[in-house]
């Protein structure tokens, strides 16, 4: 293991592969939540927070959409088994049941820990009905810069919309991945397209407003308990939204440790580095990519988005009440 | 014989066609022995490489499900899942409603879990994923089981003292559950391209008509010759018979069906999957159905004795006598083909599936293209 693994799973209180894993979760103790958003919106970041506390364990990505994806299918059409009564609810109860258990084994690595949860980057879903669920939203302008980087640095073209693929790999052609100044340079070609902006403030729109939907209809029906976080208002009032979302997630603010470099939960990385998965976590950086023209063709598409969540002014001013969001959202 | 065919039935089917008789069923258990004392040898040949089961180009789920071995069931009490599986419009109805003929057997729908199974990859394929590793690659795989057997349990309900759930989803034979039997559905592809073609236009579904652009336009054009007139169905039929698009393209799928599901079962032969698989034609089941019919009961457990009669229910006989071309039990019938096969549409048909016809000794070669068909020429 990594020097910086051991800290962070020492951080979070992870016993890990040294000790090997402890007795399962007591299904009868556990409770569960998920923290879903945008890829590149602060999700890690907000795991890293929450397994602070020592009740708390929030590691990795399962990727439950897929299946969830799946299961809707599975009961959709109506000569399928499950798209009838008992078959259907059966087969829904064992969907959350097969969640649950799988964060439950995942959760025996934290001894202690019976809030368990998991933080894959994807639009909010319904995975387990009386679960608690932390839908993070970033600036979007942000969420394409730190994408874009992202993107560069794993080089994966196969990963997005075909639409925008031969930009990338023309990106990735000749792009030394471990140099700064070559990913910085290949960074600014692609937010130089106009096409590759616009996709990118079209996915993170239609992103942020489906998850904005799926919590107002919650809210209308009485569950499941959503809370949305945005990375702006962490990054201003970390330790006031870390309180609050313990709160959410039914444990003591007071027991979690505190925030620190080392364990990559203060806010921001004080560095710049394209290189890393954590590159900067700078909120409003996206000023020292986009001109204003470039920046309009985010705006173009993701306007009413933005607006809602309160982004349409300088990165600086954003109202971190996010007024409109909480008329949608009582966040 | 030869191929992969003679690898699974060993000595019982001495490459005898199946209208003189021959039995073509093949039961093995992995664990069990064979079944019904069939012999074979599981040794690939270079003549018979294996189909690529690739899933989006990740690991099937199944061989997840293998690696991982058993795990319990988290009751006992639950009626216990077995699954019907085989290329559309090849007899896994019949052959569900023949098991239900058993007290202790529920066997009413489909449940598609494919499209459950088809998922997994997505979920434990990439390094970044909690559950590519342990300890949640296990619980992944654990709990998938869990959610089948619940899954299928609830289907039983509606039959009070059903011990076994059945599943009937014309699907490929994909293994995920250890402990269950799978009963494998082959019939002659030529019937199978027939009663596809017949069904497709009784749906009038475009998604299988338009499934490729070639056969978008001849579709189209057969579901403008459809009237009130049941004939005029036979007649659409036969019009999408005559076009090799047509035939080639329901030929090809059915033959890689079939060579996957050989393949398949070679591997549980050959303990490379667990549980219990028992293949059986359509055509030898319409010759001995009370026969094959008790081995299938006794392969779920089950005493064949306290099972109702064939005819009970009147969709348990060989062949149906509604007759009625709009109904999903249409005919029934073997052989059916002849009546509608052209000469190019058998020689289309051969080039496409002539491979799986040997494999299944429905042909010892090709020299049946050269027969003209008993009906139209």
């Amino acid at each position: 293991m990594s020097p910086i693994k051991r800290i962070l799973k020492r951080a979070i209180g992870d016993s890990g592969e040294d000790s090997g894993p402890t007795a399962l979760v007591s299904a009868d103790t556990a409770t569960y939540f998920f923290i879903s958003g945008h890829p590149r919106s602060g999700t890690n970041w907000l795991s890293a927070l929450m397994n602070l506390h020592p009740k708390v364990y929030c590691h990795g990505e399962f990727h439950f959409q897929v299946l969830r994806g799946a299961l809707d299918h599975f009961t959709a059409l109506p000569w399928y088994l499950a798209h009838h009564d008992p078959v259907r609810s059966e087969a829904e109860r064992a969907f959350a049941d097969l969640v649950a258990r799988c964060l439950r084994a995942q959760g025996q690595c934290k001894p202690g820990a019976t809030v368990i949860g998991d933080h894959t980057p994807r639009a909010v879903r319904l995975l387990i009905p009386d679960a608690k669920y932390l839908v993070m939203v970033r600036d979007g302008r942000d969420v394409l810069v730190s994408w874009t980087y992202h993107l560069l640095r794993t080089g994966r073209p196969e990963v997005v919309h075909e639409t925008v693929r031969a930009a990338l790999a023309g990106a990735l052609t000749g792009l030394d991945r471990n140099a700064p100044d070559s990913l910085r340079s290949a960074a600014d070609g692609l937010l130089h397209d106009q096409a590759w902006v616009r996709h990118f403030a079209q996915q993170w729109s239609q992103h942020v407003s489906k998850d904005l939907a799926t919590m107002v209809e919650w809210q209308q029906r009485g569950g499941p308990q959503s809370m949305c976080v945005t990375y702006e208002r962490l990054h201003a009032s970390t330790e006031s939204e870390r309180a609050r979302l313990y709160s959410f997630l039914g444990v003591e603010p007071t027991e979690a440790l505190t925030i620190s470099a080392e364990s990559r939960t203060a806010p921001g990385f004080g560095r710049d580095d394209p290189a890393s998965f954590y590159r900067k976590g700078e909120v409003g950086d996206w000023s020292n990519h986009l001109c204003d023209a470039r920046e309009r063709w985010f705006v173009d598409v993701a306007a009413e988005t933005m607006s809602r969540m309160g982004y349409l002014k300088h990165p600086s001013k954003v109202d971190t009440d996010h007024g409109a969001t909480r008329e949608a959202v009582k966040v | 014989m030869s191929g992969l065919l003679k690898r699974i039935l060993g000595r019982d089917s001495n490459g005898v066609a199946p209208q003189s008789g021959a039995a073509s069923l093949h039961v093995r258990s992995a664990s069990d022995g064979d079944v019904a004392g069939l012999s074979q040898t599981a040794e690939p040949t270079a003549d018979a490489p294996r189909p690529k089961r690739r899933i989006w180009g990740r690991q099937p789920f199944e061989d997840v499900l293998r690696d991982f071995g058993s795990f319990p069931a988290d009751s006992d009490t639950r009626p216990r899942p077995f699954f019907i599986v085989g290329h559309p419009r090849s007899g896994t109805n019949w052959m569900s409603n023949l098991l239900n003929l058993h007290p202790q057997v529920l066997c009413t729908g489909e449940a598609h879990f494919q499209v459950l199974l088809n998922a997994m990859p997505e979920m434990v394929s990439e390094p970044h994923q909690t559950a590519f590793k342990e300890p949640a690659k296990s619980a992944v795989a654990r709990s998938f089981q869990e959610m089948i057997r619940a899954t299928m349990a609830a289907t039983a309900v509606r039959k009070p003292g059903a011990l076994r759930a059945g599943d009937h989803t014309p699907r490929l034979l994909r293994p995920m559950l250890p402990e269950s039997e799978h009963f494998v559905i082959f019939r002659d592809g030529r019937d199978v391209v027939m009663s596809m073609t017949v069904h497709t236009l009784n749906n009038q579904s475009k998604r299988a008509g338009h499934a490729i652009p070639e056969t978008r336009e001849i579709f189209d054009h057969a579901l403008g010759m459809l009237t009130s007139d049941d004939e005029s169905l036979y007649r659409a039929a036969r019009f999408l018979l005559t076009h090799e698009a047509w035939v080639r393209r329901f030929a090809g799928n059915w033959q890689r069906h079939v060579l996957t599901d050989l393949e398949t079962i070679q591997r549980m032969h050959a303990g490379e999957y667990p549980g219990k698989v028992m293949s059986v034609r359509y055509e030898d089941l319409h010759a001995r159905t009370d026969k094959l019919r008790c081995e299938m009961y006794r392969l779920l457990g089950l005493d064949p004795d306290k099972a109702a009669p064939i005819g009970t229910d009147p969709r348990t006989a060989p062949g149906y006598t509604e007759n009625k071309t709009s109904s999903h039990y249409r005919k029934g019938k073997v052989g059916d083909w002849r009546s509608h096969f052209t000469p190019p549409a058998m020689r289309w048909f051969d080039a496409e599936a002539g491979r799986a016809m040997l494999e299944l000794n429905y042909e010892l070669d090709s020299a049946w293209v050269d027969s003209l068909p008993a009906g139209i020429a």
